[in-house]
């Protein structure tokens, strides 16, 4: 059983498999994608009821709290895949971990912004310096060292191997990220889930987060096969399946 | 048993003879250290009300700046004089030698560093109470930071610019220490047990020691190939 489950593994690994694999999948992740963040807005900035405290402003949620979930789903994507491509070299596994990178470091941006875009009518100031904030410009930071790592090394199986170990050590963020505002009473307020006392919301605007951060875990999907299509492509430039794609 | 021990006690010794006859690696942290300290009462007032204030955080900084400066001495020399190639081939675990190494250069090159900066806080007018906190936390978190710079130091060893790349990579990395060391200083102040908080940086240490020697041997591995 181990040794079959490992021989699907290297298959579905092998370049030109996954190259044909990603064709088929990604049209569809990405069309999902795209209905779900559709009705997951509307939902959020129209059939949703205003806040009674922050009146509309509040719906910038339905943008923010996907791209800060995703800003650390990425990352622990990223150093799982790099972890994998450590420790059994498997090749499609590295190339994930970096087309996955600078995808992460988009979603962590995405969720500075808006979150300094929130931040200007609610606290009345584009940025403070507050510990989750700090922590999510210092996961930016990890995404950009990882990248600078990975390009500064010209051998690829080494860039990959020292980005990858980066990625790893860099894991130890993550949980200080996301316990930051149990941790530290700043002024960015508390988490919207939890898993012990359920929402802080009320039901009608929670369907409208769920299925944008869904149409965002699609959408990071997607980009992934994309992206790692195009890394295969200009890896293997030259093999003669590229070549019969290219007919 | 005993073989280990001789291992890591003959390679250590190497590393302190080497360390103490290039002085310049030593010292070049501690003095830089010193520099940034002392520009912090220019850049901002130089109230001492103010700077009472920011002692603790601004000798942290100094001491993560320092340890930077540090890490870039850490295995530059290896890759042209060959010890990169002899720990793979040497009898024994590299790791040993590695660890060894670590152990040198905390002694040399970041106990001085940890025992300035409780220093430096209290002529910035920390209260000697509160600096004796500091320097436990400092002290806690040396080994964490150690191995955070070794490894860095040790990804980007052969990189042509790795002076400039290695604290891109490992400042981030130090943040928890830098959250909980210097949130300590505040706590005690306040009067607020702080016994917690050293237990967490011990265990962020404990995690460093144990498998950083380990990520450490690998990333130098890596740069065996060519």
């Amino acid at each position: 059983m181990a040794s079959l489950f490992w021989t699907w593994i290297h298959k579905k690994g092998s370049p030109p498999v996954f190259y044909r694999m990603a064709d088929r999948w990604a049209p569809w992740l990405g069309v999902t994608a795209l209905i779900a963040i559709a009705v997951g807005l509307y939902g959020g900035l129209v059939l949703a009821p205003t806040d009674y405290q922050q009146g509309d402003s509040y719906r910038i949620i339905y943008i923010h709290v996907p791209a800060a979930w995703m800003s650390m789903f990425v990352y622990m994507f990223m150093a799982a895949m790099a972890a994998v491509g450590i420790v059994w070299r498997i090749k499609v596994a590295d190339t994930m971990a970096l087309v996955a990178a600078p995808i992460g470091a988009m979603f962590t941006a995405l969720a500075l912004a808006t979150g300094s875009i929130w931040g200007k009518p609610t606290w009345g100031t584009w940025w403070v310096w507050d510990a989750r904030l700090t922590s999510e410009l210092i996961l930016l930071f990890l995404y950009l060292g990882y990248l600078a790592l990975y390009n500064a090394i010209d051998e690829e199986r080494k860039a990959a191997r020292a980005a990858g170990l980066l990625a790893l050590v860099g894991v130890v963020n993550i949980p200080i990220i996301h316990y930051s505002v149990q941790w530290w009473h700043t002024l960015h307020q508390g988490p919207i889930m939890d898993l012990n006392k359920g929402f802080s919301l009320q039901g009608s605007m929670v369907w409208p987060l769920l299925t944008t951060m869904l149409g965002f875990q699609l959408v990071f999907f997607w980009a992934l096969l994309r992206r790692s299509q195009t890394a295969v492509l200009i890896k293997e430039s030259g093999a003669r399946w590229v070549n019969e794609i290219g007919q | 048993m005993s073989g280990t021990i001789k291992l890591l006690a003959a390679n250590f010794e190497r590393e302190c003879r080497i360390a103490w006859r290039q002085k310049m690696d030593v010292l070049n942290p501690i003095i830089f250290m010193a520099i940034v300290v002392s520009l912090a009462p220019l850049a901002l007032e130089p109230s001492p009300s103010l700077l009472a204030k920011v002692a603790a955080g601004l000798s942290w900084i100094a001491l993560l700046l320092g340890a930077q400066l540090t890490g870039v001495a850490m295995f530059a020399d290896d890759w042209r004089s060959g010890w990169l190639k002899q720990i793979f081939l040497a009898p024994g675990s590299p790791v040993l030698i590695v660890m060894a190494r670590l152990l040198a250069w905390w002694l040399l090159g970041f106990l001085p560093l940890v025992l300035l900066a409780p220093v430096a806080a209290m002529m910035l007018g920390l209260p000697a109470t509160d600096a004796v906190a500091l320097a436990i936390a400092l002290l806690l978190s040396s080994p964490a930071l150690l191995v955070l710079t070794a490894l860095g130091s040790a990804l980007t060893l052969g990189i042509g610019r790795a002076a400039a790349l290695a604290p891109l990579l490992v400042l981030p990395l130090l943040v928890p220490l830098l959250i909980f060391g210097a949130g300590i200083v505040r706590l005690h102040a306040d009067g607020l047990p702080v016994d917690s908080q050293y237990w967490l940086l011990a265990a962020f240490s404990m995690l460093a020691i144990t498998l950083g020697p380990i990520a450490i041997t690998a990333s130098l591995k890596l740069h065996l190939s060519d």
